[in-house]
């Protein structure tokens, strides 16, 4: 699954050349200013569908593979409450996923390509040595 | 009897998810061999380095990067208190698969898991060691080994087996002929912790046709349940 089949959403049916109005709202650039809130929305962009668990455990693996060390129970757990009561609302909150609480399911929003294009710069920015 | 304490260990759930993007990697083909079910998940371009995800019955026991664990699916044989470049990926492995029931293992796989075992007692320094390595003829190829551990700690070292070999005299070691050669399908390690109960390990290990089954734990009380079971056999 790529970025580039979405549910349509009027507000960014524009052409190609015309910035998404996204891109003028606080709200987008406040979902992108945490790293872990950045790799979470990356990897729902690239595989798709998630779960709240899978969430929770992809930064604490990003973080594992960066520093080297084990993450345990109580930093996922930790990871997990915030994903909760934080990264998850935020994002949902910018319209960039949607997120079903109840079903602890997250899914892709809709949006631009060149948001989409945005979201893995800021990741690969991250990365020493780009693959 | 040792073999029980496998057994009641067999039906945990245990799960195993390797995030990758590529050929998977040596760990997962190892864990595959050992009898652990493991699942792989595909990572994106440019995210995170591959990782294991391991849970038991459901709660998350630990994530860590490939590549802090790879190359100890061959691990190397470390003498106790040697550095050891793998030692804190090592006792990672070893943390994370604590209580997991491992089959088809094979011997330098459970020299490796005791040098664990035997390391952490060589740097407490203190306690009991008790070792049981089915014959007094296998004790053969670890003697030199347990001579430095009762020579330079002060540990407390009894050692198991079937008596077809007589071992030497070292101070600090006391042998316990295992006549009636229960132990002698068994392959057991049990350290106590000395002053530090969070120093306790232990191995238990039955030797089958298809290699060794069984376990390894940092869990105090289940290493003193080890002990126990080595002290009843003799």
């Amino acid at each position: 699954m790529t970025g580039t089949e979405r549910p349509p959403n009027n507000r960014d049916q524009q052409p190609e050349e015309a910035s998404p109005p996204r891109f003028a709202e606080d709200q987008f650039y406040r979902a992108l200013a945490a790293q872990r809130r950045r790799r979470v929305l990356y990897y729902v962009l690239e595989e798709g569908d998630s779960t709240v668990a899978e969430l929770a455990t992809v930064p604490a693996g990003w973080e594992a593979t960066t520093d080297g060390t084990m993450k345990g129970p109580e930093d996922r757990r930790e990871l997990r409450l915030e994903l909760v009561h934080k990264h998850l609302p935020c994002l949902a909150d910018a319209g960039l996923i949607t997120y079903d609480v109840a079903a602890g399911a997250v899914q892709c929003g809709s949006f631009h390509e060149q948001v989409a294009a945005i979201i893995r710069q800021s990741i690969r920015a991250d990365q020493p040595a780009d693959s | 009897m040792l073999g029980s304490l496998i057994d009641e260990r067999r039906d945990r759930d245990y799960h195993c998810t390797i995030y990758r993007r590529g050929e998977p990697p040596d760990i997962e083909r190892w864990l595959a061999d050992r009898g652990i079910v493991t699942e792989a998940r595909l990572l994106p371009p440019h995210g995170p380095d591959p990782f294991i995800e391991i849970t038991v019955d459901e709660e998350v026991v630990g994530i860590i990067g490939i590549e802090a664990i790879e190359g100890l699916t061959e691990p190397p044989i470390i003498r106790p208190g040697e550095d050891n470049k793998w030692s804190a990926g090592y006792r990672a492995l070893f943390e994370l698969l604590d209580k997991t029931v491992i089959s088809g293992m094979n011997r330098r796989e459970l020299l490796a898991v005791s040098r664990e075992i035997e390391d952490r007692a060589f740097r407490t320094g203190s306690g009991t060691l008790r070792a049981s390595f089915q014959t007094f003829s296998t004790f053969e190829s670890q003697t030199a080994v347990y001579r430095t551990l009762a020579a330079e700690t002060g540990l407390d070292i009894q050692v198991y087996g079937v008596e077809d070999w007589t071992p030497p005299a070292i101070s600090g070691i006391t042998y316990h002929a295992d006549d009636a050669k229960r132990l002698e399908p068994y392959w057991a390690l049990a350290y106590d912790g000395g002053p530090d109960r969070t120093q306790a390990c232990g191995l238990v290990a039955e030797e089958l046709s298809d290699g060794y089954t069984g376990f390894w734990t940092s869990d105090a009380a289940v290493v003193e349940e080890i002990a126990t079971r080595l002290d009843e056999a003799k």
